[in-house]
């Protein structure tokens, strides 16, 4: 259960940018967050709106885009987006993979005023 | 009324769907923070020409016999700190106190990882700079440590012979992040159903770089292999 610090970390990320843009309350927060990140959508939204309590972020709608896992094959160029997570390409076998999508951990975009 | 500017929309006094809101693009790494503390800690390591390990697995896996062992066959060649972290209770410091290294225990009750201030907050009141070798204890858990970096150079993970051949798969963020899986618990191989190629091949399909030590800190079996890869960077 990381996620309570993934959305403490949301939260005194967004609080700094509004400070110092002079934004006084935050509707709403859009996530990315990749299949390989380690992050659970459903237990980052358990937590979300008790780690917002209090904060300029409450009652701020949280939207999670869960970006899934793609390869790329460095042997083949051909991608593939695995269910399970395994680096090796669908298409030739090889394992000489690179992770394209599936690691992001970022924060998208917020509405504030 | 708006406490922003003044206007009368919305139901609530104060946060309501208002019409002068911003959308504003961020791109930003959430866990931006911890990064940048871990880049501070990258570099004081780096300065200070330290090889940082971070242990991770699941409770049990034998990351402290591993360690008792390291530290008595390794305390007297080189200058070793181990950090341990644990929710509660400093057992795993007692155990490794005097068996060749300084040893620090880090509770963070109800924290299930170590960040990378827990580990900036030891540089100087633990962490001296004279280390060749620290390595760092994670918490026993297969996920929540693997999303944060703590400047560490090195990640490690364990896999004991009795959690089975999947593990890699079944918690692949980890053991995909791991330059070194050490397999620990090889004494006990005779008295398991369990396959060694086929872990490997596990651990391949995940990490296909990953370097694999098999050890038993009872038998000794693979320590020598694995004290020279803790030391390969610092002769």
């Amino acid at each position: 259960m990381h996620e309570l610090s993934i959305a403490r970390s949301v939260i005194n990320s967004v609080e700094k940018i509004c400070h110092d843009d002079h934004f006084g309350k935050v509707s709403e927060i859009t996530l990315d967050i990749g299949t390989m990140s380690g992050v659970s959508k459903s237990a980052l939204l358990f937590c979300w709106p008790l780690a917002t309590k209090q904060t300029l972020l409450e009652e701020c709608h949280l939207v999670i885009n869960e970006i899934p896992l793609t390869l790329e094959c460095l042997a083949c160029n051909l991608k593939s987006s695995p269910e399970v997570f395994i680096m090796c390409c669908e298409h030739c076998g090889s394992g000489q993979v690179r992770i394209e999508t599936g690691n992001e951990l970022k924060i998208k975009n917020m509405e504030a005023y | 009324m708006c406490q922003d500017c003044g206007c009368h929309e919305g139901g609530k006094d104060y946060f309501h769907d208002h019409e002068h809101s911003q959308s504003i693009e961020l791109e930003k790494s959430i866990l931006e923070h911890n990064d940048h503390i871990a880049h501070h800690n990258w570099h004081y390591f780096d300065d200070h020409k330290m090889e940082v390990f971070n242990l991770m697995s699941s409770p049990g896996s034998g990351k402290t016999r591993l360690l008792e062992k390291t530290l008595q066959m390794l305390g007297d060649k080189k200058k070793i700190s181990v950090l341990v972290g644990d929710q509660q209770t400093d057992n795993d410091a007692q155990r490794l106190m005097g068996k060749g290294g300084r040893v620090k225990q880090i509770n963070t009750y109800s924290s299930c990882h170590l960040d990378a201030s827990m580990i900036e907050k030891e540089i100087g009141p633990f962490i001296t700079g004279e280390e060749e070798i620290l390595i760092i204890e994670n918490i026993g858990n297969l996920v929540c440590p693997a999303s944060f970096e703590l400047g560490e150079k090195h990640k490690v993970a364990l896999l004991s012979t009795t959690e089975g051949e999947d593990k890699p798969n079944k918690y692949p963020v980890l053991f995909h992040k791991a330059s070194v899986v050490v397999i620990t618990k090889s004494d006990l191989i005779p008295y398991l159903e369990w396959d060694l190629e086929k872990t490997k091949q596990n651990i391949r399909m995940i990490n296909p770089n990953a370097r694999i030590i098999l050890t038993s800190a009872k038998t000794g079996e693979g320590m020598s292999e694995w004290c020279d890869y803790l030391c390969q960077k610092n002769s």
